[in-house]
């Protein structure tokens, strides 16, 4: 592994371009444009304020920055650098925006959730969209960018608008059979759109791209319910996160339960690999091997270093109460990944904040449990192969693959705590973000794969 | 006694009776000291008539039988009335005795049966004083119970209370969260509006120049057409995924219905022999059994139907018949399971039952043995103490050592003639080696004569005159150079040249798979146990031509990866021809 030099940025805006050609990143008001391989800068583009938000277009070309404070927004282009764009939502104020999936209009979401507002870059029409409904999210685009899902709330009842992307028409409009609608989000192959309710009921629903119910799901009442939703990239699983606990996975034939992941808080199974992550402080001038590491490390002189050791059997995984009388209490699973591959689901119980879960879908079982030893701030599936990165706001990025796991310290002078990272598309690199720097992360790619 | 004395209150002295009765013997003798004496000289008749009127109610003679006042006495009379008045007055002095004792006795029981009686009135007291608290206790608890019961359905009350109250609380919440929502909503409408209605300056998109659509088309006008069009295209989505889902379903389908088919097809291929076996034994089953075949190859066809129609009607058969099959199958394993169950229940009692019999045989055999042993000892004990009592004659002594000197001189005898028969196997095979060795002789001088004619040969060859040998000398080399030409040589050389190399191989086998095998031994074995070539019951007849099949392999080792199947095909003249071939090469 090979690591770039530290570069600043702010807000953890950092972003690569979907053909994964430029890295964009924000400092402060201005935007960095640099090529991915090089890492010189291509463009620089100043902003009117502190960015807070920046998202390329999917072609590439473009890159919006979002100045939410002022409820402006700017666009600007990579082909003609003179080009601008600037669009002041005025009065109305703004909390959200995005591109839509052809990369030539804007989406901006209003302060109230009055509206969302879609602007135009090739011709001056502007169109509304009225009743948004604020919630965890509300607006999604099919995989293929041809439809949109749009959560609404008129007299105190849940609707989805379906429109068409191409000229943004309603094509289909229905009341979900939901309280308080809580989320949306299309299988990928765009023809399944599931819908989920608030947590206090657990309610998932499936809609046919036409409006069809096709299928509802409830797993049990009278408990805080579900807390997340992910499609595999197959569209054949959909998997439930909720606050028991236990991720459920719906099948894409009948839309019933195939299978319960529990998170036990003893893992038993001897069958189950536990990597654990092992802190060691360096000892100073032991041996040349860490005097070596010294040198080599400069600044993490006093950093401790760490390996995972594979724990026998009986794994006692630790657990932290949540508070009982604050809101959103941290149980339950909130976030969870599939591998591109579809053969692994990554999961993480938010009262279990160290450990990872890893089960393998074609067996339907638990395959690994990783134990950080600071609990897990981020990770995110390999796009190309079953790799996972995981961050934990130390120095130190860890890896994993079915052949095993590692832990790699970030050469940087000072300290570099990641806190977040991305991948690149190609899956070769990415990018490590702290809290103000940056520096990219290079995968040592096996011959013959390349 | 006493009571006798009562009734008899009519005497003129009854005053003094008492005394008398109740006076010991010293009493008697001192009445005649006081006074007031029983008998004096003035009532002595009296004395006496009362006297004899006591004796008389008690049963004894009277003293004088003087019915006039006078007084004689009958000495001896009154000396036996006396007497039998001790004995008496003894018989009941004794009955008193004892008497006192058996008072003492009830006494002393009476005395023993209070202190028991109150300790189990204490006894008694005190479980009473238990139950009573016990009682008490019981009564406490039920009051308890009853508060607890009056509590219970206070806090029932009370939940009841609390549940109303939370669903009308939630209730008047829910109603709420609308009004407020509506509100809610109604101020975004109207900030909405005045928003629209202020005609925000602010509002607005700066853009240099407008660019073009990703696509490159330009937007169309939103007209019905469009609306059509795209519901036309949302249903075309839709209906490639149906489609790609169906062909998905349609994929497992076959692959599901193979397996079915295969699994049926194994199923009968498992139950067929089981049903022959049955058909000879139960003549009954016969007739079903035919059936089930006939219906067997009869969905056959139908399953193939099945396959390629997927038919309701088709589907419910293959199903249906699947299900016979398994029916059946479980019939069977169940009926193997009875079967094994009772074999082995029958094996273990029979185990029993031979073991039971063989302890007891082995039992009555030792003690026959023992008998026999002891008849021996005895025998035996007996003989010696004959021989010590009678010391043996010297001309018996004599022929026993005779006898024993006979038997000794057979047994060498015996062992002098398996001694010649050795010595001339012996010298058999040194003749036949002797005899081998000439011929080894003979036939070194005649491959050297070989050699050197073939030396002769080549020497002529080399001078530029010999042209007409050529034809020969490309023999020998070909003879040299591989085992399949050869092959074709042996077809073609003179049956005399044959014979010499057949001869030559019989020599040396030996020698070349001993040191062949030392050699190509492992891959043999090892080529065997991966081509599966080997089966387990075949291996001792494969033994005697190892030699040849060694050479097979590597004949097999060249066709093993291009073509499987030759293997298959190892057939004895095969390998036999190669045995020589590969003697030649070694030669």
């Amino acid at each position: 592994m090979n690591f770039s030099e530290v570069f600043k940025h702010s807000n953890q805006l950092c972003r690569f371009s979907p053909d994964g050609k430029y890295l964009a990143t924000c400092v402060q008001y201005r935007l960095v444009v640099r090529d991915v391989n090089t890492l010189q800068i291509l463009h620089l583009y100043t902003c009117l304020d502190q960015i807070q938000q920046v998202e390329w277009s999917s072609d590439s070309l473009f890159i919006l920055c979002a100045m939410f404070k002022r409820g402006l927004i700017q666009v600007w282009s990579l082909e003609q650098p003179d080009w601008h764009c600037k669009i002041d939502e005025g009065s109305a104020g703004l909390v959200a925006s995005r591109w839509s999936p052809d990369g030539r209009h804007i989406l901006n979401t209003t302060e109230f959730h009055l509206r969302v507002t879609v602007w135009s870059l090739c011709t001056k029409s502007v169109s509304y969209i009225k009743y948004p409904k604020a919630c965890q999210q509300g607006i999604d685009f099919t995989k293929d960018g041809r439809y949109l899902a749009l959560a609404e709330r008129r007299d105190c009842k849940d609707y989805i608008s379906i429109f068409v992307c191409n000229d943004w028409q309603l094509l289909r409009h229905f009341e979900s059979e939901t309280q308080d609608l809580a989320g949306i989000e299309w299988s990928p192959n765009g023809c399944v759109l599931a819908v989920w309710d608030t947590c206090l009921e657990y309610k998932v629903l499936l809609y046919s791209l036409d409006g069809r119910l096709l299928s509802t799901f409830s797993a049990y009442e009278w408990s805080l319910g579900v807390k997340s939703v992910m499609w595999s990239p197959s569209s054949q699983f959909l998997a439930i996160g909720s606050y028991d606990e236990k991720v459920r996975i719906l099948n894409h034939v009948t839309w019933k339960k195939i299978i319960e992941f529990e998170h036990p808080a003893t893992i038993n199974n001897p069958k189950i690999v536990v990597y654990k992550e092992v802190e060691k402080r360096a000892v100073l001038g032991n041996d040349d091997l860490s005097f070596h590491h010294n040198l080599t490390m400069g600044s993490s002189l006093f950093s401790t270093q760490s390996k995972y050791e594979v724990s026998p059997a009986p794994v006692q995984v630790p657990v932290i109460k949540p508070d009982p009388e604050r809101a959103n209490p941290k149980i339950g699973i909130a976030t969870m990944a599939f591998s591109s591959d579809n053969r692994y689901l990554a999961t993480k119980n938010d009262n279990m904040p160290n450990d990872l879960w890893i089960w393998d879908m074609q067996k339907l079982k638990l395959f690994v449990v990783l134990e950080q030893a600071a609990p897990v701030r981020c990770f995110q599936w390999d796009p190309r192969r079953p790799r996972l990165a995981i961050c934990t706001g130390n120095s130190k990025v860890y890896l994993w693959s079915p052949a095993g796991c590692v832990s790699v310290q970030v050469p940087v002078e000072g300290s570099f705590q990641v806190l977040s990272l991305n991948w690149h598309s190609s899956g070769e690199s990415m990018v490590l973000l702290s809290k103000e720097q940056l520096c990219l992360c290079y995968m040592e790619t096996p011959e013959g794969e390349s | 006694m006493y009571s006798s004395y009562t009734s008899r209150a009519t005497s003129p002295s009854m005053l003094y009776t008492p005394p008398l009765l109740h006076c010991s013997q010293p009493l008697s003798k001192n009445s005649y000291n006081i006074l007031n004496a029983f008998c004096t000289e003035e009532n002595v008749v009296q004395c006496i008539s009362y006297i004899n009127q006591e004796m008389s109610s008690l049963g004894i003679p009277i003293i004088s039988n003087g019915s006039n006042g006078k007084t004689d006495l009958n000495l001896v009379s009154v000396l036996n009335t006396i007497y039998e008045l001790l004995q008496l007055w003894r018989k009941s002095m004794r009955t008193m005795e004892d008497m006192e004792n058996q008072q003492l006795k009830s006494n002393s029981d009476l005395d023993h049966l209070h202190s028991s009686h109150s300790k189990v009135k204490e006894q008694l007291e005190l479980c009473k004083r238990e139950n009573k608290a016990l009682q008490e206790r019981d009564r406490q608890l039920q009051l308890k119970t009853k508060s607890l019961h009056n509590c219970l359905k206070n806090e029932k009350e009370e939940v009841q209370k609390l549940q109303n109250i939370i669903a009308s609380r939630a209730t008047q919440y829910n109603h709420d969260m609308k009004r407020k929502e509506r509100e809610y909503s109604k101020l975004k409408e109207r900030l909405h509006q005045l928003l629209m209605d202020k005609k925000d300056k602010k509002l607005a998109i700066e853009v240099l120049n407008y660019v073009g659509r990703s696509d490159g088309k330009r937007s169309v006008w939103k007209t019905g057409k469009t609306e059509a069009r795209n519901e036309g295209e949302m249903y075309k989505v839709l209906l490639s995924d149906y489609e790609h889902r169906q062909k998905d379903l349609m994929v497992e389908n076959a692959e599901l219905k193979k397996v079915l088919q295969q699994m049926k097809k194994e199923m009968v291929s498992i139950l067929s022999p089981q049903k022959h076996s049955t058909k000879e034994k139960i003549e009954d089953s016969l007739e079903q059994t035919v059936s089930d075949c006939e219906e067997d190859a009869g969905e056959h066809g139908r399953e193939n139907i099945s396959l390629e129609l997927s038919c309701e009607d088709a589907r419910e058969q293959l199903t249906n018949s699947i299900r016979q099959q398994w029916r059946r199958l479980k019939n069977h394993m169940e009926k193997l399971d009875n079967q094994a169950s009772l074999v082995q229940m029958g094996a273990q009692n029979e185990k029993d039952l031979i073991s039971r019999d063989i302890h007891e045989e082995e039992i009555e055999k030792l003690k026959l043995e023992i008998q026999q042993c002891k008849d021996l000892i005895t025998n035996q004990q007996q003989l010696w103490q004959q021989q010590l009592s009678c010391p043996c004659d010297d001309e018996t002594g004599a022929l026993l050592r005779d006898c024993y000197l006979l038997e000794e001189k057979e047994r060498l005898k015996e062992e002098w003639r398996l001694f010649d028969d050795q010595r001339k196997n012996f010298e058999r095979e040194r003749r036949n080696f002797t005899e081998a060795a000439i011929r080894l002789g003979h036939e070194r001088k005649e491959f050297e004569e070989d050699r050197a004619t073939w030396l002769k040969h080549q020497f002529l060859n080399i001078t530029p005159f010999v042209d007409r040998k050529k034809p020969h000398t490309a023999k020998s080399h070909s003879a040299l150079s591989t085992g399949l030409d050869l092959e074709k040589q042996n077809l073609h050389t003179a049956p005399a040249q044959q014979n010499k190399v057949t001869r030559h191989t019989s020599l040396s086998t030996p020698k070349s798979s001993s040191s062949s095998s030392s050699l190509k031994m492992p891959c043999t074995a090892d080529l065997y146990r991966t081509l599966c070539l080997i089966p387990d019951k075949s291996s001792p007849s494969t033994q005697p031509k190892r030699s040849s099949l060694q050479d097979t392999n590597i004949k097999l080792y060249s066709s093993q990866l291009s073509t499987p199947k030759p293997r298959l095909s190892i057939t004895s003249d095969d390998s036999y021809i190669c045995s020589i071939t590969g003697d030649e090469n070694r030669l």
